[in-house]
């Protein structure tokens, strides 16, 4: 305890006491603190020495004329009343009638604060983390969005389409009169990293709207009606905003096939998907210029029905950076950076091969924070330059992290047994990221997987665990070929329905 | 009766109330603390602070409004943390035990307060007087009433803890009755207007009128 709260209990006790002791010099009643008897009251009255009489709840006080006084308790002699007025000795009541009010009204604004007291707690429980819950998590990221076209790289295609979108936003009326009717929702789809955000913020950045961000997941909950709401607030919030952009990552997570699952957390991310379809139908009709970016990797597993004309009615498929654009991007996240003499960004994006955006943009850091803590060592205020070499080792540091393979193509064994009890090491043929393939060699395997171990050049031993599913069949000649990727492609396909 | 009379009836035995069950709460704590279990310190529970005490219904409403029970924030304990010196049943008994304890010792201090107070016809050391002998009497009625072996009191942890296997069906089963025993035993007492709290009062005015002198 410290010494703090010490002080504070020392106080209230005293605050405590002090209230108790003014509170008994202040009330206590003036009752006479000595008891007299029935016959004493009657002897009293007899000679003539009774000043006053007054009645109490308990009994009466008798008041003496030469200042002393008593209580009786209790209803004594029943002939003394008439005996006091015969002697002309008044008799009073002390009841106050506030006394009455008191002891109801009190007690029932005490119970009424009470009441009051509790149910501000459950509203504030209940109905008001209930309300707070329906609203749209989609936050607004300003009336202004730096980003633009130019901080993307790659995705020419993708730009071209976009420009029109934003010209639209510009002048939606201007359109409207020329009779074009622009497309209500993009969908944007390609490999995690591409830049899809980045040119969704973009798009806003380069008609000067609102963006309105949400990320799909934010609309599932447990609770059936609640994605549906939320559907229902971000719109309303960004129509009040219009024209705007409204971007919807990972949009899979609400737009997965209907009718693909069981279970009351399908049934509402169905009615979520629904409420979006509807609020995708009245952007228009119902006045708000707004378009609905959305975004994802899975775009083979999307309800059909978001797909449709009138709704993500213009694909977008943002490819994997090429070479030119891995050098535009390298330059775009080097922007405001003092780079050596020795980088060559053209060298740079031939050996990252594969890579996305937002690994580039990583890779600059990285080499940057190198060289950073190179320079910081010798002189803290040195000049930061990012080398050549800074950049190796990023790239070094990230291929010894990267897995060298993540598909297995087919397994080479003499015989189908060897796959369910081996006795001896099997080789296996892997598929590498990059293509080509690589030998590797069965660790394990056991009903449903199977573990490779192999190491690419130069690189150290990996191990990876597979579903046997991905090599299903074995050739006659002992080959295990791998199944239909198309059918492994989507991992929910082979998952039995969850049944709650 | 007027009202100055009525309000110093709920001052009067309201706030030695108050005092009484900050002790009582305050002892769990602190016995709980001993044995190394810091959940109700760690809450800000073991303090004398009467404000970190009160539960707004139990200490607050009810006997404002007239009834003769209450309660305070019950002190949470956590017997998985006491020490390894002691067995979590005895801790609990011990825990359960120091706040009718608490009562008792705090009962007989204000016994001997009271005998110094009383009967000097000053004012202030008579007001003072009254609340020590309200203090006297809700102490004694606490450590007592605690001490009933029935399941939200102090006195069925106690039990708990030298309950023979032979009766631990039973008493889990009158436990798990929850509040009604206890409501039907305040109930009958206030129904009948027979208390069995009536004998320990008369013991308590014995000695506080003993001290009196």
């Amino acid at each position: 305890m410290s010494s703090g709260s010490k002080v504070r209990t020392f106080a209230v006790w005293v605050a405590l006491v002090v209230v108790g002791v003014l509170a008994w010099v202040a009330l206590e009643d003036d009752r006479p603190i000595d008891y007299g008897s029935g016959e004493q009251l009657a002897a009293d009255l007899h000679g003539a020495e009774v000043d006053i009489i007054i009645r109490e709840d308990d009994g009466f006080d008798v008041y003496l004329l030469d200042g002393t006084s008593y209580s009786v308790i209790g209803e004594p002699d029943p002939g003394w009343n008439q005996l006091a007025s015969s002697y002309g000795v008044p008799i009073e009541t002390a009841d106050d009638p506030l006394v009455d009010v008191a002891v109801i009204a009190i007690p029932v604004i005490l119970l009424l604060l009470a009441l009051v007291w509790f149910g501000r707690r459950m509203q504030t429980r209940g109905m008001g983390t209930f309300t707070e819950m329906r609203k749209s998590r989609a936050r607004l990221l300003g009336e202004t969005v730096h980003a633009r076209f130019a901080d993307v790289a790659g995705a020419e295609e993708a730009k071209l389409r976009l420009s029109d979108i934003v010209a639209w936003l510009g002048e939606p009326e201007k359109w409207r009169k020329a009779g074009v009717r622009v497309p209500r929702g993009i969908l944007m789809e390609g490999p995690p990293g591409c830049g899809k955000t980045l040119l969704a913020r973009a798009v806003a950045g380069e008609a000067g709207v609102p963006f309105f961000y949400v990320s799909g997941s934010e609309f599932v909950e447990m609770l059936v009606g609640v994605g549906a709401a939320r559907v229902r607030d971000m719109f309303e919030e960004a129509k009040k905003k219009a024209p705007a952009v409204i971007f919807i990552d990972e949009i899979d997570a609400i737009g997965r096939r209907r009718g693909s699952g069981i279970g009351p957390s399908h049934e509402e991310r169905e009615q979520t998907l629904n409420q979006l379809l509807v609020a995708l139908d009245g952007v228009e009709g119902r006045g708000g210029d707004i378009v609905v970016l959305a975004a994802t990797n899975r775009a083979d597993i999307l309800d059909p029905a978001l797909l449709r004309p009138g709704r993500f009615d213009l694909h977008l498929r943002i490819p994997a950076l090429d070479l030119a654009a891995r050098e535009a991007a390298l330059g775009i996240h080097l922007k405001g950076r003092t780079l050596d003499l020795s980088v060559n960004l053209a060298t740079l994006a031939a050996k990252t091969a594969g890579w996305s955006g937002a690994e580039l943009e990583n890779l600059a850091n990285e080499a940057t924070l190198l060289s950073a803590r190179e320079a910081m060592k010798t002189d803290a205020s040195a000049q930061v330059r990012v080398g050549m070499a800074d950049f190796e080792s990023a790239i070094a540091a990230k291929k010894a992290r990267q897995p060298g393979f993540d598909r297995l193509d087919a397994a080479m064994v003499a015989s189908a047994s060897q796959l369910v009890r081996p006795d001896e090491p099997i080789p296996v043929r892997v598929g590498l990221v990059g293509g080509g393939d690589v030998v590797g060699r069965l660790l394990w395997v056991d009903a449903q997987f199977i573990k490779v171990e192999t190491s690419v050049e130069g690189g150290p031993p990996e191990a990876r665990v597979f579903p046997k599913m991905q090599v299903q069949s074995i050739a006659a000649d002992g080959v295990l070929e791998s199944a239909d990727p198309a059918a492994s492609a989507d991992p929910w396909a082979h998952q039995t329905p969850d049944l709650m | 009766m007027n009202i100055g009379g009525w309000l110093l009836q709920q001052v009067s035995w309201w706030i030695p109330l108050l005092l009484s069950l900050a002790v009582h709460e305050w002892a769990h704590a602190r016995a709980a603390a001993s044995l190394g279990d810091q959940t109700a310190a760690s809450q800000g529970r073991a303090t004398l602070d009467p404000l970190a005490h009160i539960d707004p219904l139990g200490t607050v409403m009810l006997p404002l409004l007239g009834v003769p029970f209450g309660w305070a924030k019950p002190v949470p304990v956590n017997p998985s943390r006491f020490s390894q010196a002691i067995s979590m049943r005895l801790g609990m008994v011990w825990v359960a035990l120091a706040g009718p304890l608490s009562n008792l010792v705090l009962g007989l201090l204000a016994l001997g307060a009271h005998a110094v107070l009383y009967g000097h016809g000053n004012r202030l050391l008579d007001a003072l007087s009254a609340m020590t002998a309200h203090l006297v009497m809700l102490n004694g009625l606490l450590a007592v009433f605690n001490l009933l072996p029935i399941h939200p009191l102090d006195g069925s942890r106690v039990v708990d803890g030298f309950i023979p296997d032979s009766l631990s069906g039973p008493w889990v089963a009158f436990k798990g009755a929850g509040i009604i025993p206890l409501g039907v035993l305040l109930l009958a007492t206030e129904l009948t207007g027979y208390s069995m709290f009536r004998p320990v009062l008369e013991w308590i005015w014995m000695a506080i009128s003993a001290v009196q002198g």
